[in-house]
């Protein structure tokens, strides 16, 4: 994971407590499985694995951009039904 | 006849939309209709005039004196005003109702109206700078966008009779009919539940793809004749599609380009506040009419919500009590079209009947029935009858049908006062072991109408209702934000009998299964430089999801604290990955910078390339080795997805010891082989050799802009050759070639 521009403490804010640095990713597009099972079995299934960009965590997947709606069809043919969680704002 | 007034007319304590209208007036114009009314106010500010003029026009008496200099024809046109929506009427559609109720230029009251405050002109364009400007919207200037809204307090507006000659009604009737108003309510719901299942696609004009219209159309639900149906409406579909988007549960997403069922508030009201919300519509719709023969002529299309308005006024100005024929009703309103033909004979208008031959048993020849319009006939028998806002019954000396408005119907046009809610009856379903659920009319209010329609599925319409559940049904309640107990809990206290536990079981098991799998979708996610940064966030109230000791994801409604927050860089995944990948000479070894990389791309090297030491916290190091090509190809990862992730992300053509390797993943041979081989000087030397007679036999082929390969043989033959003609050859062949 990029760590970079994320090391160095920040300046400080004007009212108190220092700004912490982050590193936004907008727009993002992530499958969270309630087990790593779930997530291994998903991943094993060629045509999702395609529309998969990877692995964040035992429970997260990162879905390549514009996937979306393939990802929830292609997870409803075999069965699954996920609750789909669209953004907030940034 | 006085107005009562309907509950979204406004009052004088909210003056509401012809406050916000007036507000848009410029100064001159305000003073132009304070000098109108005489009023004695200094015009200090345009809000001080507006107040003015409200409070004015808000007293009977003031309003008796604004009115009492207008001219003797226009008089009459007064008493159309106190049925005016709230929202108001299309310049277009009230100059028509008044070109039928016999005014030759409906600009005239209109312009008089304008001028003393009595109507506001809604110009959602442009600003009304001067009272000329008044003429120009009259005149057609600024298109259909334009409106007249009311005065609130002409609600109350105590009014002539707008027709000068009353209709008389008849009494005796017979097999009189009402319906409980629920057929659109109904069928508004099955297409919201429908579109929430699977959202309509839009063109860019908001018009539905052809697709999506024989989507509807095929629906057998939306399409299913009416329950109680006396006159067939088309498009039924498109008639739920209209009220739907009227109602506030169906929104365009401009975003998605598409229509999405949206849980608005109209399931919260009660049935007469819903009804009269599809009532404006149906009255003001142009996109629909239920019948051919005015969808295929734009120009009735354009004149029909006047006509409309018409047939309620006309049924408005009747006794409580007394009915009028459909044909009489057809009659009047055509001898009150200013566009009838000039031969059309008016009713009642009829001198004399010839009887030829011998005399007759009874008084009168019986008189061929007219056809009734189109219009009208699906507008009253059909759309107003379902809505419950008319009563049908039967004339008992010849069967035709007569009509007068229901209660409800007499306090939408404001003559009669809000009817109660129907009696509700609180266990009006039951669930049958298959998941049916089997609903009778009796029990449903639009409460109950859209809590099942938000976890159920329609199966059928009629005298009692079906629907069912499925996982699907069940998975859209759970993403409206309903909990499969509450869901449970709905049909419990609903159902008559007590729930089968198979359904019960069924409905936890598949919002179970939902909770298993989340698709967070176009999210947020916050990467920190360190666990204790990110604990600090939390810390600080910042919402979130933690995915791992870095990263945190903000989904819904989660806002994002950005005084908090120092950017160190920001990544927008709808956009072209950006270039963060440099070669090293060899062209295997990859660098990724950091500072430009995303969460993709690190996830994407790893497929096809190994880590390797010399990371720092600017970059990162990777190989490619045929090792890790080949655990992309059984990824299905091969040359071509390469070939494009490395133009996406470094901006260059792949390096070509790494398309050495993928040759070689590929299983293209490559040849090894002992050759004797002549090295020219210059490619025009190599060009002489392989073109002369006498050497060009010697030559097998050429391997290179100034390398020839030799026949195996012909080493002295060709040497002795080369130097009869003067050319020094060096070098010796080390061995004999085989």
């Amino acid at each position: 994971m990029s760590k970079q521009g994320l090391n160095s403490r920040p300046v400080g804010r004007s009212s108190g407590a220092a700004r912490i640095p982050v590193k936004l990713h907008r727009n993002v597009s992530l499958v969270k499985t309630s087990d790593a099972h779930l997530a291994e079995e998903l991943l094993a299934r060629k045509k999702l694995a395609s529309l998969l960009a990877g692995r964040l965590t035992d429970h997260v997947l990162l879905v390549r951009p514009g996937q979306e709606a393939l990802i929830v069809e292609e997870l409803r043919k075999i069965g699954q039904s996920p609750q789909v969680i669209r953004g907030g704002n940034a | 006849m006085s107005i009562a007034h309907s509950e979204d007319r406004g009052s004088a304590a909210s003056p509401g939309v012809y406050h916000a209208t007036l507000l848009q007036y410029s100064l001159p114009v305000l003073r132009g209709i304070r000098d109108h009314l005489e009023l004695r106010v200094a015009a200090r500010s345009p809000a001080h005039l507006v107040r003015a003029i409200e409070e004015y026009l808000r007293d009977s008496a003031g309003r008796a004196a604004a009115t009492s200099d207008l001219p003797k024809e226009l008089r009459p046109a007064l008493a159309l005003l106190p049925f005016m929506p709230v929202s108001g009427w299309r310049i277009e559609e009230m100059r028509e109702l008044l070109r039928y109720l016999g005014y030759v230029a409906p600009e005239k009251p209109l312009r008089a109206f304008l001028g003393l405050g009595l109507l506001a002109l809604h110009a959602p364009q442009w600003r009304v700078e001067t009272l000329r400007h008044f003429d120009l919207a009259l005149n057609g200037w600024g298109g259909e966008q334009l409106s007249l809204v009311a005065h609130p307090a002409l609600s109350n507006h105590e009014i002539g009779s707008l027709f000068t000659s009353p209709t008389r009604g008849h009494r005796q009737i017979r097999n009189t009919k009402e319906t409980d108003g629920l057929e659109f309510v109904l069928r508004v719901a099955v297409l919201w539940q429908r579109i929430g299942e699977s959202p309509l696609r839009l063109t860019q004009d908001s018009k539905l793809f052809k697709r999506g219209q024989e989507r509807l159309g095929s629906d057998a639900v939306l399409s299913s004749p009416m329950f109680d149906e006396i006159a067939h409406l088309q498009d039924l579909d498109q008639l739920a599609l209209i009220l739907g988007k009227h109602l506030g549960l169906l929104v365009v997403d401009p975003e998605a380009e598409s229509l999405r069922a949206h849980l608005g508030a109209a399931w919260q009201h009660e049935l007469p506040k819903l009804l009269q919300g599809l009532w404006h519509e149906l009255v003001a719709t142009r996109e629909w009419s239920g019948c051919k023969q005015v969808h295929d002529n734009p120009v009735d299309s354009h004149r029909l919500c006047a006509k409309r308005w018409l047939a309620m006024l006309q049924l408005a100005a009747l006794e409580p009590d007394s009915w009028i024929a459909l044909g009489e009703l057809d009659r009047e309103l055509k001898a009150r079209d200013p566009e009838r033909p000039s031969d059309f004979v008016s009713p009642g208008s009829r001198p004399f009947q010839v009887v030829v031959g011998r005399a007759v048993r009874g008084t009168t020849v019986p008189e061929p029935r007219p056809a009734i319009a189109d219009w009208l006939e699906s507008f009253l028998l059909g759309a107003m009858y379902q809505l419950s806002a008319v009563r049908v019954a039967e004339n008992p000396s010849d069967g035709t049908p007569l009509v007068q408005l229901s209660p409800l119907g007499r306090w939408l046009l404001g003559v009669g006062p809000q009817p109660p809610s129907p009696p509700v009856y609180d266990k009006p379903l039951f669930v049958q072991p298959n998941h049916e659920v089997v609903v009778y009319r009796q029990g449903l209010s639009p409460e109950l109408i859209g809590q099942l329609a938000s976890f159920c599925r329609w199966k059928g319409l009629g005298a009692a209702l079906t629907l069912e559940l499925t996982p699907e049904s069940v998975y859209r309640g759970l993403e409206l934000g309903r909990t499969a107990e509450e869901m449970i809990g709905i049909l419990e206290r609903h159902s008559q009998r007590p729930l089968p536990p198979a359904v019960v079981d069924s409905m936890r098991t598949w919002s179970g299964r939902r909770e298993r799998l989340r698709l967070y979708k176009q999210c947020t996610v916050l990467e920190f430089g360190s666990v204790e940064e990110l604990d600090e966030a939390l810390a600080r109230g910042v919402p979130g999801d933690r995915l791992s000791d870095r990263l945190l994801l903000v989904a819904g409604d989660g806002k994002i604290p950005f005084d908090q927050f120092r950017l160190a860089g920001v990544r927008d995944y709808r956009q072209p990955p950006s270039l963060c990948v440099h070669t090293a000479e060899d062209g295997i070894t990859w660098e990724l910078e950091l500072a430009r990389s995303d969460l993709l791309v690190e996830h994407e090297l790893a497929r096809f390339a190994e880590p390797v030491a010399g990371s720092n916290s600017d970059s990162r190091c990777y190989r490619i080795t045929p090792a890790s090509l080949a655990a992309a190809a059984r990824l299905g990862l091969r040359g071509a997805y390469l070939r494009e992730w490395f133009r996406q992300r470094s901006g260059a053509e792949l390096p070509a010891s790494v398309e050495l390797m993928l040759v070689a993943s590929g299983r293209a041979p490559v040849e090894l082989a002992r050759l004797l081989a002549l090295q020219t000087s210059t490619p025009a030397v190599a060009d002489g050799i392989m073109q002369h007679p006498l050497t060009r036999q010697h030559v097998r082929r050429r391997i290179g802009p100034t390398a020839l390969e030799i026949l195996p043989n012909h080493y002295e033959e060709l040497r002795t050759i080369l130097q009869e003609m003067g050319i020094e050859v060096t070098g010796d062949t080390a061995e004999p070639l085989g």
